[in-house]
């Protein structure tokens, strides 16, 4: 479980996050979404304990987050960033061992029984098997973004943090990230929240979104009640059309060509 | 991982101990390597009762009171600068870090060139005042390194590297400034900031040694928290790694490490840097294995360049920071142009 509790944070003298009240139960998915400079990337860097909140604070399962060591905290929460993995010249096998380090004694013993076999299991089930002795500066954007992602599992997280996580992939790569996320929760019954870009992924993955806008929430609740056209206007100003998904029913969001018009010559 | 340490490792030591048996030999007198590895072996305690003295004893003489000493102080000075050097790299993660990066070297120097300027490098603890200044000077650098650097309680890598620069040019004029203003026919100071191992007798070694295994010891301990510092400061703190804290562990000691090789064989350019890019460039970018190479390597390649300073235009000493620089950068510059050319036949 997740709380901020009238979190925020302040650079210099900007503040990116303003009080936040905030829950997250065990194995809820939530999306965060809002506009570019809203506080997303912000709330995410409080919740994974490497920037502190300025005001306020952020317990993780009840206690503050400050009050974990770096190892407790990566043992109960994993993070995939924006920038994913970075081309390093490490056999992929390799990269996926990393995710086991907050587990290692000073030996550099894992303590869990079996670890090879849990690290193929991964790699099986992300289509990295014929990658394994691959550098991972060898690979595609998409292929990386699957490395990245078998860490984490492979390091075992209760919470699961995705800052963007398929900003940088073409469309076949974005759906099969979230099935494999979306997988990954069913089966460990993980708790997800995603900063999500992309509205209609979010309403089709997430159960709850976050909206933020200049760094306050502006609403929070399931998809349905989230992503209507009055609150998609006035936090992103434009000009939106939302429609059911024929298959799923979850609200996605169109634009209107000649709104986005209107709006450049009100503009100007 | 172990198997491939013990592999590599055997075959480095094996050729450490090839070097320094051949390097014995050479000098003024040249001895053959069986007498040397027989003089050596007699020296060990639990093994000398088994070998018969047949040497010329004057060979015993001249391996264990003139050469040895010098020849495991510079495979010592080697392997400090190269873990050093291994050490900035990986913290840093640029490859342009090396020992000199952070100014230390310069602003040991300073403090050399003030004795030597000054006249005073025998006063206070006889020899040892030159080496203990320039020692304590180094490490003052980094400290002024560092609290120019530091940003609320964080240290910026770019920030540290452009402060280390700043600094190093800064103390690199005060060097120049004293060289240019002393009136000794022999420049002594300029002797010294080119560095060199001639007339150093065991005590050197004697200190050096547990110095540097402690630092090894405490740069090699972090090498898996180093090889996740390669995926992004953020990412390895995600991981479990109290990064602040080991930016500050691996720089220090590697800046001491450097601190006390400079400060004993004066700036020993090019090892720091090229040691563990070769390494890298052999066994891959895992920092368990870059570590305890770039020792072996480091000591092999100064043990081999004081050799060829020492020896070459006998009795001529050529400044050991110009043997380093003049050997190191075209094969340096092989290695790059050879792992180019692979990485574009593979793209192929």
């Amino acid at each position: 479980m997740i709380e901020a509790i009238g979190a925020g944070k302040a650079y210099g003298g900007v503040t990116a996050l303003h009080g936040l009240d905030w829950t997250v139960r065990e194995g809820e998915w939530w999306g965060i979404i809002g506009p570019n400079g809203s506080g997303k990337s912000t709330l995410m860097r409080l919740l994974s304990g490497v920037e502190r909140a300025s005001s306020g604070t952020i317990r993780i399962h009840g206690r503050h987050v400050g009050g974990y060591n770096r190892k407790e905290l990566s043992r109960m929460m994993a993070v995939l960033q924006q920038e994913g993995m970075l081309p390093v010249r490490y056999p992929v096998r390799e990269v996926l061992e990393m995710g086991r380090h907050p587990y290692l004694n000073w030996l550099g013993q894992d303590p869990k029984e079996n670890v090879d076999e849990m690290i193929d299991g991964i790699m099986e089930k992300l289509d990295l098997l014929d990658l394994a002795d691959r550098h991972v500066d060898e690979l595609s954007g998409g292929q990386r973004q699957r490395v990245a992602l078998g860490q984490v599992m492979a390091q075992e997280p209760q919470i699961l943090l995705l800052d963007e996580p398929t900003t940088f992939l073409d469309i076949h790569y974005q759906q099969q990230f979230m099935e494999l996320v979306a997988e990954w929760r069913k089966e460990a019954g993980i708790t997800v929240v995603a900063v999500l870009h992309d509205l209609n992924l979010a309403a089709l993955y997430c159960d709850k979104l976050l909206v933020l806008r200049d760094g306050r929430a502006v609403s929070m609740g399931t998809p349905e009640e989230m992503l209507t056209s009055e609150r998609i206007r006035s936090v992103y100003d434009v000009e939106p059309v939302i429609v059911a998904h024929p298959v799923y029913g979850a609200p996605q969001v169109l634009l209107s060509k000649a709104a986005l018009k209107r709006n450049k010559e009100e503009g100007n | 991982m172990s198997k491939k340490l013990a592999g590599y490792g055997g075959i480095g030591l094996a050729l450490l101990v090839l070097t320094l048996l051949i390097c014995l030999g050479i000098g003024s007198v040249a001895l053959p390597v069986k007498d040397i590895a027989l003089i050596v072996l007699h020296r060990l305690p639990w093994i000398s009762g088994l070998i018969q003295p047949t040497w010329d004893p004057s060979f015993e003489q001249i391996i264990l009171k003139v050469r040895l000493p010098r020849v495991l102080l510079g495979m010592l000075v080697g392997a400090a600068l190269a873990v050093a050097g291994s050490g900035f790299q990986g913290v840093l993660r640029n490859p342009l870090a090396d020992p000199f990066t952070l100014g230390v070297s310069s602003g040991s120097a300073v403090g050399a060139s003030m004795l030597i300027f000054f006249g005073l490098q025998y006063s206070l603890i006889g020899a040892w005042t030159l080496p203990a200044l320039a020692f304590v000077t180094g490490s003052l650098t980094l400290w002024g390194v560092m609290a120019l650097a530091r940003e609320g309680g964080k240290i910026p890598t770019n920030s540290l590297i452009l402060s280390g620069v700043v600094m190093q040019s800064f103390l690199g004029a005060v060097v120049s400034f004293l060289t240019a203003m002393s009136k000794q026919t022999v420049n002594e100071i300029l002797y010294w900031t080119m560095g060199s191992l001639s007339l150093r007798g065991w005590s050197y070694t004697a200190i050096l040694l547990p110095y540097f295994l402690v630092g090894l010891l405490l740069v090699w301990s972090r090498a898996r928290s180093l090889n996740l510092l390669s995926l992004g400061e953020r990412q390895a703190a995600h991981l479990g790694v109290n990064v602040e804290g080991l930016k500050l562990m691996v720089l220090l000691v590697s800046t001491l490490l450097t601190a006390a090789a400079v400060s004993m064989a004066g700036v020993i350019g090019f090892v720091g840097l090229v040691i563990p890019h070769v390494v890298r460039l052999i066994v891959g970018a895992d920092y368990r294995l870059i570590v305890p190479l770039s020792a072996i390597g480091g000591g092999i390649f100064m043990v081999w360049a004081d050799t060829i300073a020492r020896s070459l235009l006998a009795p001529t000493e050529i400044p050991l920071g110009v043997v380093t620089a003049f050997v190191g950068a075209p094969f340096f510059g092989y290695l790059l142009y050879r792992s180019k050319k692979q990485r574009k036949g593979m793209g192929a």
